[in-house]
């Protein structure tokens, strides 16, 4: 059976039957269709020519066939898919024996199936727009080629986290929408321009705009973007295309784990390395070539000149900080999340266990999804290591500042870590106030003691405040820049952590080995 | 080589194990029921053979496939229902039967008259055009069978299909199943009105604790339970009756605690003795009291499941 026989295709007839009412989609075309007339008459209010009026027209057309596709498009696909798993009916789909890559075409494609032809209506038009002088054919079809990439991309994202999600309340979209208005644009919004970060531009899409913007809006190239990687250069769109497809291609391979394994996380042990190792890979890819090009971005970078004093080493010294930043943020949440996913769940310990005694092979295996996480984030500890190397010999730090600054972070990587497993397989694994309590208290009440003690003097010295992360960070971004003095303790304090968490990680993992396969076996 | 081979099987939840080592094998064309007291793990057993839940340990092999390692061949043949019937409630009575034809690989252009066929055989006829969402909570899991039916699978995995059915509807529902059966399809079904089930079954699978306790026809189960013969009788004049009765059982050595009265009726317990059943009961007829009633039966799948229960309680 062809994958894109979608009148075959049960998931996607599902939501095509529910999707192409008549009285939905004359909604939804009034809505663009009122959009674009509005645009175009407030277009026709201020411009007098008629090629100008045509040009507001066609930026109108294009911003709403974005909304509509990345916004619109995304939220129906998170919405359809967690209909499927609060009414259950995703159970029937997982018993069918359609081939899971039809199931997964099915979903992402159904569920916006309406949004799609819109787009692809809206492209048609703006081919018309192609006579005018200002807009050429090339400009519009990368723009489309990017939107679909980024579109499919998002459509994806929002299938497999609805899917995965363990919440069986069906989330209200109109919350999700208010929400993402008010916090997440401007959240968004001010990270991208903060950090002007090429890996974001590209993830977000941004690309597409870039393909349009500059020769029709006349806005100056956004600082960081280009196309350079490492030391290769590639057009826009194709550098969207290395990053996003990947990415891709591992949201997709979640969706299909949630299809063909019911209780476990989308990703495995191993994609969630490879998702954490590109994207290491990538941002540091991206701060290689920015410095290599350092002359090409003082140019083009109106961000970073504003806030320098407009010499080169105020411009690099500001480039480096932020790039760091970003760094040692994604490394950091990417550990989060590496130990999110590859601590094991009581479930799957439980089944590795029980493998293991059976079969005796499971055991061999660490990269089974009951295994210990521990071993995991160590590995990616030191993967983040040696992507560390190339910031290191940038900022010609010393080589005390740069083991602390991979020691502290890798530690609170580890302790987290570490913390999750034994949350997850002690007896407080249903209370979920307790891990809250716990958090509260490491990150947040023993570091403002300490900080109490201390005499409110956290400006000169941090010390064992940097058993919270929120301490340890910032003073190891300090330190890697020699902001900040070397101080021995404060580097040891989450080593100290790190270490009491992974044994409390041990112990409890032996217990419940104890308790599955010893004389209390099975506490029915 | 069995059709549904279950063998070791372990369901895990948190903490908390549903399904402990059990293993059994389903025979081709033969109708099994699945029973237990609530929390037993039928619902979980039903699930991992479904495909919807993963079990910590054991395998399970549909139509001599691997569920595992052939997940899409294993699942080709099988057909599930659960307890609680899940649908889409924004869609059209024909378009969700149109789904699920389409997910069994029933082509587009063939369709649509299965799902016309299926609609008449269901009774949603009337409904065809109506949202699933209006439709009485009968009217959709008769839906929802009628889905799970209309692929004509060879292995049918039914949860409490009967729940919320009336009367007549539990009728159809038997009378398609056996049709199944005739058809060669193997149907595992779970219910708790144990009545229904013994009219139909061939087979009979006794969970408690997740663990297998007894297992086979209706006869092999009666003779593991140490059959029990029952005699049913109505007197026309109860107290002239009770003094003979009284005295019969006085006379052949039984005591009281072998009787039980259900309302107007008298029922007789005789431990694996079909012979001494029929001789009492002549004896009474002998002795001229008068019976408004009277039968002989075997332990029916309630008497059996309530023996197992209690054997597994002490």
């Amino acid at each position: 059976m062809n994958c894109l026989d979608l009148k075959n295709n049960a998931l996607f007839l599902s939501c095509w039957y529910e999707r192409t009412r008549p009285v939905q989609l004359i909604c939804i075309g009034i809505l663009i269709l009122g959009s674009i007339f509005l645009g175009f008459l407030s277009a026709s209010l201020h411009q007098t020519q008629l090629s100008a009026v045509c040009l507001s027209l066609f930026n109108t057309i294009v911003i709403v066939q974005a909304l509509v596709l990345l916004v619109q498009g995304t939220m129906l696909a998170g919405q359809m898919a967690a209909r499927e798993r609060t009414g259950e009916t995703l159970d029937f789909h997982r018993n069918s024996p359609q081939p899971v890559g039809h199931k997964v075409i099915g979903l992402i494609f159904g569920s916006t199936c309406v949004e799609w032809g819109i787009f692809c209506i809206l492209f048609v038009l703006e081919l018309f727009f192609t006579v005018l002088p200002e807009v050429r054919i090339l400009q519009v079809v990368t723009f489309n080629v990017s939107l679909i990439m980024t579109g499919v991309l998002f459509h994806s994202i929002a299938v497999m986290a609805a899917l995965s999600s363990a919440n069986k309340k069906r989330i209200n979209p109109i919350f999700l929408l208010l929400l993402f208005l008010f916090f997440g644009v401007p959240i968004l919004g001010a990270f991208l321009l903060a950090t002007s970060c090429t890996f974001f531009s590209h993830v977000s899409g941004v690309t597409a705009f870039q393909a349009i913007l500059p020769g029709l809006w006349h806005v100056p190239s956004a600082p960081h973007f280009n196309g350079h990687f490492y030391i290769l250069d590639f057009p826009l769109i194709v550098m969207q295309a290395i990053v996003q497809i990947p990415l891709l291609l591992l949201v997709i391979k979640g969706i299909t784990r949630l299809f063909c394994l019911p209780n476990s996380l989308a990703w495995s042990k191993a994609d969630v390395m490879r998702f954490c190792g590109f994207i290491l890979f990538v941002v540091t890819g991206f701060f290689v070539a920015n410095y290599m090009h350092i002359d090409e971005l003082f140019k083009a970078s109106a961000y970073f000149t504003f806030y320098s004093d407009g010499s080169m080493k105020s411009f690099l010294n500001r480039f480096i900080w932020s790039e760091i930043s970003l760094f040692t943020s994604l490394f950091v949440m990417a550990g989060g999340l590496i130990s999110f996913f590859c601590v094991p769940t009581y479930f799957r310990c439980s089944k590795y266990l029980m493998l293991n005694k059976s079969f005796g092979i499971a055991g061999k295996v660490m990269a089974d999804d009951g295994a210990t996480g521990m071993l995991t984030v160590l590995v990616y500890v030191g993967m983040g290591g040696l992507f560390i190397l190339p910031y290191v010999m940038v900022v010609h730090c010393s080589l005390l500042s740069g083991i602390s600054y991979f020691l502290i972070i890798s530690s609170h990587i580890m302790a987290f870590a570490g913390f999750l497993e034994f949350f997850r397989l002690s007896r407080w694994r249903n209370k979920r106030i307790f891990i809250l309590t716990a958090l509260l208290i490491w990150w947040v009440f023993l570091p403002w003691m300490m900080a109490l003690m201390m005499n409110f003097r956290l400006n000169e010295h941090v010390s064992m405040a940097t058993i919270s992360p929120f301490m340890a960070l910032p003073y190891a971004a300090s330190l890697l820049l020699e902001q900040k003095q070397f101080e021995f303790i404060a580097v040891m304090a989450p080593c100290i952590v790190a270490g009491v968490m992974s044994f409390l990680a041990y112990e409890t993992r032996r217990a419940m080995a104890l308790h599955i396969l010893g004389d209390k076996k099975l506490d029915v | 080589m069995s059709f549904v081979e279950v063998s070791n099987l372990c369901i895990v939840y948190d903490g908390m194990t549903a399904v402990n080592d059990l293993s059994f094998q389903l025979e081709r064309g033969k109708i099994y029921g699945f029973i237990g007291p609530n929390g037993a793990g039928k619902t979980s057993t039903i699930k991992a053979l479904a495909g919807v839940l993963e079990p910590a340990q054991g395998k399970i092999s549909l139509n001599g496939f691997n569920l595992e390692t052939a997940r899409e061949k294993a699942l080709a043949c099988v057909g599930y229902m659960p307890d609680f019937s899940p649908v889409y409630e924004n869609l059209k009575v024909w378009e969700y039967l149109d789904i699920f034809a389409a997910a069994y690989g029933i082509k587009a252009e063939d369709r649509p008259s299965c799902v016309e066929k299926w609609l008449i055989k269901s009774d949603l006829g009337t409904k065809r055009d109506a949202l699933i969402k209006g439709l009485s909570r009968g009217m959709q899991q008769r839906l929802v069978l009628a889905k799970t039916l209309e692929v004509y699978p060879l292995i049918l995995l039914l949860d409490e299909p009967a729940s919320g059915l009336d009367p007549l509807a539990r009728k159809q529902m038997r009378d398609l199943l056996k049709e199944a059966r005739a058809n060669g399809a193997t149907i595992l079904i779970s219910s708790h009105i144990l009545s229904e089930l013994s009219e139909f079954v061939d087979s009979i699978i006794i969970l408690e604790k997740g663990r297998l306790v007894m297992a086979g026809t209706m006869d092999e189960l009666r003779r593991q339970t140490g059959g029990t013969q029952k005699l049913i009788i109505r007197f026309a004049k109860e107290a002239e009756g009770l003094a003979a009765l009284e005295g019969l059982l006085l006379e052949e050595g039984l005591g009281k605690d072998r009787v039980r009265q259900e309302g107007t009726r008298y029922v007789i317990y005789f431990q694996n003795a079909e012979e001494a059943a029929s001789q009492f009961l002549k004896k009474i007829l002998a002795a001229n009291v008068g019976l408004l009633e009277c039968s002989l039966a075997s332990d029916d799948i309630e008497d059996i499941f309530l023996k197992v229960g209690a054997k597994e309680v002490a």
